[in-house]
């Protein structure tokens, strides 16, 4: 047993898999896959009395004091007021992502009340029919907007109590409704927008030809964004990586660029609520389970060796390989069925590639 | 003891100028209360404001929640006025005309966004021309208190210094309350309506803490007044909603 904390800045804990929305784009990774065949992953929701002791596992093996709280929909879980009291009891911050359907005004004060300081809210249009065709469920739209007022108006006294952050999933279905979304974001008091395009995995492999954008449109999508920051002085960052051989990172100085963090200090591990351990959100890779090992470890470097290190072979040449590392591996994973495939969105656009062999920046 | 309403919400106004302002330090001084990361820019809540409005117009969002944005924004408008005072002090140290330049826009911004949160009835208009009366007056104390050559003084007087002390430690006390979260209600609760009471004794006229004070001496027994707690205070509703509505919009106890 390693006798290290391991330092983690955020542990992502997903404490139910069930949810109310059915959404095109969900990467959730016990979907059924693309041919509607149902995911061998492990499936169940413990009691409250486990859940926080896997928490407490957790918090106590390593450094982490925030924790994002999400699932399927977290908000499903009736304990989730206790367990929000345990979390504040013990000092740690606390974010929840939701989709915002049950986030009613008492919802939020109830939530702010028990030290929810960000909540990160899905904002797919500024069109009521295409976030709920997104969303898959009629009446999401102007529930996630009612969310974000009743949060802006109970949560923005001095900044001190909750906020909230707009998320954008790029998909060919609603970039041409960027610029006005970003405007709706702005508007309803976002602390900024997180630009993630697409990524396929779960429910979203059946959708990977009617939502993945091209390569243009992206680039469409950044400009837009770019410009758009530079308007409302509006904070956009993309953290589902845009691999630097497609897209020219460097033209849009306004947004922030992130890539796949595993392995680092920035890693955000994911907890099922079984206990199983994984490098990310968007993998089904388990690297053991909590309640068996401790945290340290489940991350030991050997143990996420395969995930860190796995690249496909276009990018062997590339000097921005270790940076880019060719995208989302977990995307490649479910949808090409190895850590080292090409990410669907390279694997689809890689004949506009152009890789770099001399590093830049 | 009673006050004029005006008087009060004039004292009230300095009073929690002194929270938003860290040059004025003499009759209340507190911490400052720190413009949170994130906040909106008066440019920003400008857009805002005008987006909003086009979304309750359009249709474009469901009517109740446009107006509870636009709620919201109004809030968040009045409260930058007040936060923006630290930075009238630095401007007006400057350059006493930039100062007033800059006096006279918080003021007609904070009119204007009183205004828009009446018919949205987020506040009475009875409560909104105190509020603005009070903001009116801390506006003018930090302009005057920042200017490079003055003799504008608060008068001090001998319970002044207790109270204005009570109030500097439940003003941080709420403050620190708001920036680190999880704020208790009934804790909050109480300290407002101390912020209150104490608000009430400074804003009183001199004439009016005279007559306090005579009326205190004739009534002690071998030199025994009774503590500041134990002061009886009477506040004008209209004042003391105002206060209210002033003290959770800088301390954070909305809702």
């Amino acid at each position: 047993m390693s006798d290290r904390r391991p330092v983690l800045q955020t542990l992502i804990v997903e404490l139910t898999q069930r949810c109310n929305h059915t959404c095109l784009h969900c990467y959730n990774v016990w979907h059924p896959d693309a041919q509607a065949r149902p995911s061998d992953y492990p499936r169940g929701e413990p009691d409250t009395t486990q859940t926080l002791a896997l928490l407490d596992k957790a918090l106590g093996e390593t450094t982490c004091s925030h924790i994002t709280l999400t699932g399927g929909e977290p908000l499903l879980r009736p304990d989730l007021p206790q367990i929000l009291d345990w979390l504040q009891q013990r000092g740690v911050r606390t974010t929840i992502i939701s989709n915002g359907r049950l986030l009613t005004e008492p919802t939020v004060l109830d939530l702010l009340d028990r030290g929810v300081a960000m909540f990160e809210l899905p904002l797919l249009s500024h069109r009521r029919n295409t976030h709920d065709r997104l969303s898959g469920s009629p009446g999401a739209f102007d529930a996630v907007l009612s969310a974000m007022a009743n949060i802006r108006y109970h949560g923005g006294q001095l900044g001190a109590r909750g906020q909230f952050v707009a998320v954008f999933v790029a998909t060919r279905l609603n970039i041409p409704d960027l610029y006005e979304t970003i405007k709706l974001a702005f508007a309803f008091g976002s602390r900024g927008l997180m630009l993630n395009r697409f990524n396929p995995g779960g429910r979203g492999r059946a959708h990977l030809e009617e939502l993945l954008p091209t390569v243009e449109e992206m680039r469409h999508a950044l400009a837009v964004a770019d410009a758009a920051s530079a308007e409302f002085g509006f904070p956009i960052s993309s953290s589902i990586a845009l691999q630097p051989c497609l897209i020219d990172l460097d033209a849009y100085p306004h947004l922030n660029f992130g890539f796949c963090a595993a392995g680092t200090d920035r890693a955000y591990y994911t907890l099922d609520p079984l206990g199983n351990l994984r490098p990310c959100n968007h993998t089904p890779t388990i690297l053991g389970n909590l309640f068996d090992e401790s945290f340290a470890d489940l991350v030991a470097p050997q143990r996420l060796a395969p995930f860190v290190q796995a690249l496909p072979a276009f990018c062997e040449p590339c000097a921005l390989r270790d940076t880019c590392q060719g995208g989302c591996k977990a995307a490649a994973q479910v949808c090409y069925g190895s850590l080292s495939a090409e990410d669907p969105f390279l694997h689809c656009n890689r004949s506009q590639a152009v890789p770099r062999l001399e590093h830049s920046s | 003891m009673r006050c004029t309403r005006r008087d009060f919400m004039k004292q009230m106004g300095i009073a929690l100028a002194s929270l938003a302002a860290t040059r004025c330090t003499r009759v209340t001084c507190y911490i400052a209360a720190d413009l949170p990361a994130g906040t909106p820019s008066a440019d920003q809540l400008a857009q805002q404001t005008a987006v909003a409005r086009e979304l309750a117009q359009d249709g474009t969002v469901d009517p109740s929640t446009a107006q509870r944005l636009q709620a919201a924004i109004g809030r968040e408008r009045l409260r930058a006025c007040w936060l923006q005072l630290q930075h009238l002090a630095a401007v007006t140290a400057q350059d006493s005309s930039r100062g007033e330049t800059m006096r006279t826009a918080l003021i007609a911004e904070h009119q204007a966004a009183l205004n828009d949160l009446l018919p949205l009835g987020e506040i009475q208009s009875a409560v909104a021309e105190q509020v603005q009366i009070a903001f009116d007056r801390a506006a003018y104390h930090v302009w005057a208190a920042s200017v490079p050559i003055t003799c504008y003084k608060e008068t001090p007087i001998n319970y002044r210094p207790a109270s204005s002390d009570q109030l500097a430690r439940q003003s941080a006390l709420l403050a620190e309350m708001a920036r680190g979260g999880g704020l208790d209600r009934e804790t909050i609760a109480r300290a407002q309506t101390a912020v209150e009471r104490d608000i009430a004794f400074l804003n009183l006229p001199d004439d009016a803490v005279q007559a306090m004070y005579d009326k205190l001496m004739k009534a002690s027994t071998a030199g025994q007044y009774p503590t500041f707690d134990r002061v009886e205070l009477q506040i004008p509703p209209e004042s003391a909603d105002a206060a209210r509505f002033l003290v959770e919009l800088l301390l954070g106890a909305a809702g």
